[in-house]
């Protein structure tokens, strides 16, 4: 089984930055969303990050991303605007203001907030090779034990998901005789934990064996470890990081020269 | 010469652990799903593998397992904007969860200890959610996620504490593996 | 003189006991000395103490699990009991029985490269050895693939790059070479004979190129071993293997059964065709397949050949394309559905612990005569019969603390109790010796069943088969009769 990763490979400039820079330039792209911005700029910033989704990952991806984000999208438009009643109303039932412009502009402000953050993350995970991401994670501090934690994690979710599907049927088989029995949701949870059961029973039965082979392998030993993969050279990363900050300051520009108000 | 097994767990027992552990969680949280609420599209027993987690092994292993389990879960599913408010929350939930059900004397006694662990955890996780989800896209949204959250750690005490004492009893040395 | 690489003294071990399951001591005052090139084949019955010894010598056990040791283990003259498995990295290797539990990164090279990390050397060196140990097993093509995605030989193959890799003074290999095809068994133990590799080679099959690539044959039986001095090929041993089980005495008869004539066949498969959505290569086509009562069928063909996926259909568990499956049961003739099939067939996995989920055998046993319905006394009786039957230990002791060949008695007899009219045995006899396969066949055996087996060991299967099949790429090759008689 291929491990699982949201990773996909491409050659445009964003997959050959260096994960680091990409990793350390995430938060401030991201706080960037949370500062009060006029909805003009907020569109900019969105049209900016659609644009690179385009450009880097090819119109079939932005599309099936925003699609996912618009079940929460279409919520934020509808239910924000109960919350916000204060403004000049648009929409009056009963002599109660339901739906005032402000309330709109602010379901729009949030909405843009969340499909911009979403569409950050998910730009930085699709062009960024996940074992880069965890040498960029040791290389900012993040202990060793920690990544490979995570490294096996990914290399077993497959195991344990093909597990529980064969659990599933060597339970159904089991089981073929019995009349099925009440609808309830707890006869369903009733029913699921004997699968479960097994399931668990067997992850746990796991452990000794990993660590096992984990010692075997030398984990424990008391001289620094080294590694085989690393990250880019230095200059290779001086460089991308250059460009980063100079594409950071251009995004933050309009903000020192034109003061967000709310419009 | 006698030779017994070591009694402290080393760093390899303890990496493997939460291996186990945080993938058991995520495949919990990825693979056993039930669509309801559209805004995060579904109903799953991650809070099921924290709760047993919690009341197996420990704080330590569930703040790890809860945390980690989920923020994968959600990288991998495409929910990638949520890793982070899963990774503090369900960390809280499952370090609580933990602390709380780790805190008796062991013995009968654990059962009533394990439903406040779960009540705890429920009102971190859900309180959590809600302030985290009112910042990123507004109160009104995140509100409907409430019933969806208040179900599944309802589903996670309801199979989470089973799951702990049936599977002590098939595979007794897990009682070992705390720490 | 050559220098003594291994040396056992004494060595006795045995595992922690539990509520319900009182331990036996596995190995009892063991001896056994290996010098420096000698590659030694260590044989025995599943079960005897193989996988236990290899984890002893490695230092693995007591320090995971428990029990109690006595004896010595020495590696070129130092004991190794002071010391933690991962400070004997350099010293001795060990291949896990299972791949898929000693495999845990996300790629091939990184895999190979873990330990030379633990050992802390530099960069270059690791890369240099990395890709020279991959390309001894012809595995560089394979460098930044996943370990998960690989096949079992293959896996099998990353495993001893990994230890090519640190090529320590002593290898063992725990059943590395079943499931490999003769050409990859043969071209591992050549490179190991041209290595000079002293090492031991763990395994519950004796295989006729074992004769000229090992330099010694030891048997591990009632805790001991003891080398063979009898010549491979001579009737003495022969007689050595066929007295451990190692070797198949006779055919399986029994149960009265006779393959059933020209009538009605007890299931019928016709036109079935077969797909994974994901999978466009794939896919399963058969145009006619019966099953007598009676009758043992063998199923065998390469991996990826469609053995489970063929096996799957006549369950239940996934549905055909298109084609009619057509049962016989109560007298007449039906198509049947998937649940229908789930009624009508049994499937015993490979692995035995997808199903075992109660804390005592006899809970489990219980558990599905309980679904039956039948009353407390009858289950009593039933379960005390299953477990004289197969030979089931301690009735209080919990599945999950028993071993591999327990486990899977244990599931034949929750498959026995089912009593379904056609029963499929998927790699029935990997954990068994043959001897137990053959006695747990006899049990199912019976004049209005079915049985299909599912193996890669064809020598078996022409033993025990009335019928052989032959699956390639999803397509039915070749039929061929098999020895097998009622």
């Amino acid at each position: 089984m291929r491990i699982p990763s949201f990773y996909l490979p491409g050659r445009g400039l964003l997959h050959a930055c260096d994960a680091r820079v990409k990793l350390l330039l995430l938060l401030p792209f991201a706080v960037l969303f949370f500062l009060p911005l006029s909805l003009r700029l907020l569109a900019a910033y969105l049209g900016v990050l659609a644009g690179s989704y385009l450009l880097f990952l090819g119109p079939r991806e932005l599309a099936r991303t925003l699609r996912s984000l618009l079940p929460v999208i279409v919520l934020v438009l509808l239910l924000t605007p109960p919350f916000h009643p204060q403004g000049r109303p648009l929409l009056v039932v009963f002599s109660r203001p339901l739906v005032t412009w402000e309330g709109i502009r602010e379901s729009l402000a949030l909405a843009g907030r969340f499909t911009g953050l979403s569409l950050l993350f998910l730009l930085l995970l699709r062009t960024t090779d996940p074992d880069q991401l965890i040498l960029s994670l040791r290389w900012l501090g993040v202990p060793f034990e920690t990544a490979l934690v995570i490294t096996i994690t990914l290399r077993m979710i497959p195991s344990l998901a093909a597990l529980y599907e064969n659990v599933l049927d060597a339970h159904r088989l089991r089981r073929a005789d019995e009349e099925p029995s009440g609808r309830g949701a707890l006869r369903r949870l009733a029913q699921v934990l004997p699968v479960l059961t097994s399931v668990l029973i067997q992850a746990v039965k796991g452990i000794p064996l990993l660590a096992m082979a984990l010692e075997s392998r030398g984990l424990g030993r008391k001289n620094p470890r080294t590694s085989l993969l690393e990250l880019k050279s230095s200059s290779g990363f001086r460089r991308d990081l250059a460009a980063g900050l100079f594409i950071l300051l251009l995004v933050l520009a309009p903000l020192l020269f034109f003061p967000s108000w709310k419009n | 010469m006698t030779n017994k097994s070591s009694s402290a767990p080393g760093t390899a027992f303890r990496i493997a652990t939460l291996a186990v552990l945080t993938a058991v969680t995520a495949v919990f949280t990825l693979v056993i799903r039930i669509p309801i609420a559209p805004t995060r599209g579904y109903l799953n027993l991650g809070d099921v593998a924290i709760y047993f987690c919690a009341f197996s092994f420990g704080p330590f292993t569930a703040l790890a397992a809860g945390g980690l389990g989920t923020a994968l879960a959600d990288l991998l599913s495409g929910y990638a904007q949520f890793a982070p408010i899963s990774l503090l929350v369900h960390g809280l939930q499952g370090l609580v969860a933990g602390l709380i059900a780790s805190s008796g004397r062991g013995g009968r006694a654990e059962t009533p200890l394990w439903l406040l662990a779960v009540c705890a955890g429920t009102l971190i996780m859900c309180s959590g959610y809600l302030a985290a989800e009112s910042l990123l896209f507004g109160f009104g949204a995140a509100l409907v996620e409430l019933p969806g959250n208040l179900l599944q750690n309802l589903a996670g005490a309801l199979a989470g504490i089973p799951l702990a004492l049936a599977v002590r009893r098939a595979y007794p040395p897990i009682r070992e593996f705390r720490w | 003189m050559p220098e003594t690489i291994l040396d056992l003294h004494g060595v006795s071990f045995c595992y922690p006991s539990y509520p319900g399951l009182k331990s036996v001591p596995v190995l009892n005052g063991l001896e056994l000395s290996l010098a420096e090139g000698e590659l030694g084949l260590v044989l025995g019955r599943p079960e005897e103490g193989k996988t236990t010894l290899a984890k002893l010598i490695v230092g693995l056990l007591p320090r995971f699990g428990g029990g109690r040791l006595e004896g010595d283990i020495r590696l070129q003259g130092r004991s190794i009991l002071p010391d933690k498995p991962f400070e004997l990295l350099e010293r001795v290797g060990l291949v896990f029985q299972n791949p898929d539990e000693q495999l845990f990164t996300t790629r091939c090279d990184t895999e190979v490269a873990f330990a030379l990390e633990s050992l802390g050397l530099p960069g270059g060196a690791i890369r240099k050895r990395t890709q020279e140990a991959l390309g001894e097993m012809g595995l560089a093509a394979l460098r930044d693939e996943a370990p998960g995605s690989l096949s079992g030989g293959e896996k099998k193959k990353l495993l001893l790059a990994c230890l090519a890799a640190l090529d320590p003074p002593l290898w063992l290999l725990d059943e590395t070479l079943e499931e490999l095809d003769a050409q990859a068994k043969v071209s591992i133990l050549n490179y190991l004979k041209k290595k000079g590799t002293t090492g031991l080679i763990f395994s519950a099959k004796w295989h006729e190129l074992f004769r000229t690539e090992v330099s010694r044959i030891f048997m591990l039986r009632g805790g001991r071993i003891e080398e063979i001095v009898a010549q491979p090929g001579s009737a003495r041993f022969r007689d050595l293997l066929l007295r451990q089980g190692l070797l198949l005495a006779r055919r399986p008869g029994g149960g009265g059964s006779t393959p059933g004539g020209p009538d009605t066949p007890l299931l019928e498969a016709v036109d079935l065709s077969f797909h994974y959505p994901e999978q466009e290569r794939f896919s399963l086509s058969v145009e006619r397949l019966a099953f007598h009562a009676g009758e043992l069928t063998a199923l065998t063909g390469e991996n990826g050949s469609g053995k489970s996926t063929l096996a799957r259909l006549l369950c239940g568990l996934l549905v055909p394309e298109s084609g009619r499956v057509s049962i016989f049961k109560q007298g007449r003739r039906f198509q049947a559905g998937a649940e229908d099939l789930q009624r009508f067939t049994g499937y015993m996995f490979q692995n035995p612990d997808y199903q075992l989920f109660l804390p005592t055998v006899r809970e489990e046993l219980a558990y599905g005569l309980k679904l039956q319905r039948r009353g407390p006394v009858e289950i009593g009786r039933l379960v005390a019969e299953a477990i004289a039957l197969f030979k089931l230990p301690a009735p209080e002791a919990p599945p999950a603390l028993l071993g591999y060949g327990a486990r899977k008695r244990l599931q034949a007899a929750v498959c026995y109790h089912l009593a379904r009219s056609l029963l499929i045995l998927d790699e029935g006899d990997s954990g068994l010796s043959v001897e137990d396969f053959a006695s747990l066949l006899e049990l199912f055996a019976s004049p209005t069943r079915a049985i299909l087996i599912i193996t890669h060991d064809l020598t078996l299967a022409e033993a025990f088969a009335h019928k052989i099949l032959t699956l390639e790429g999803g397509r039915i090759a070749a039929v061929r009769p098999g020895k097998g008689r009622g």
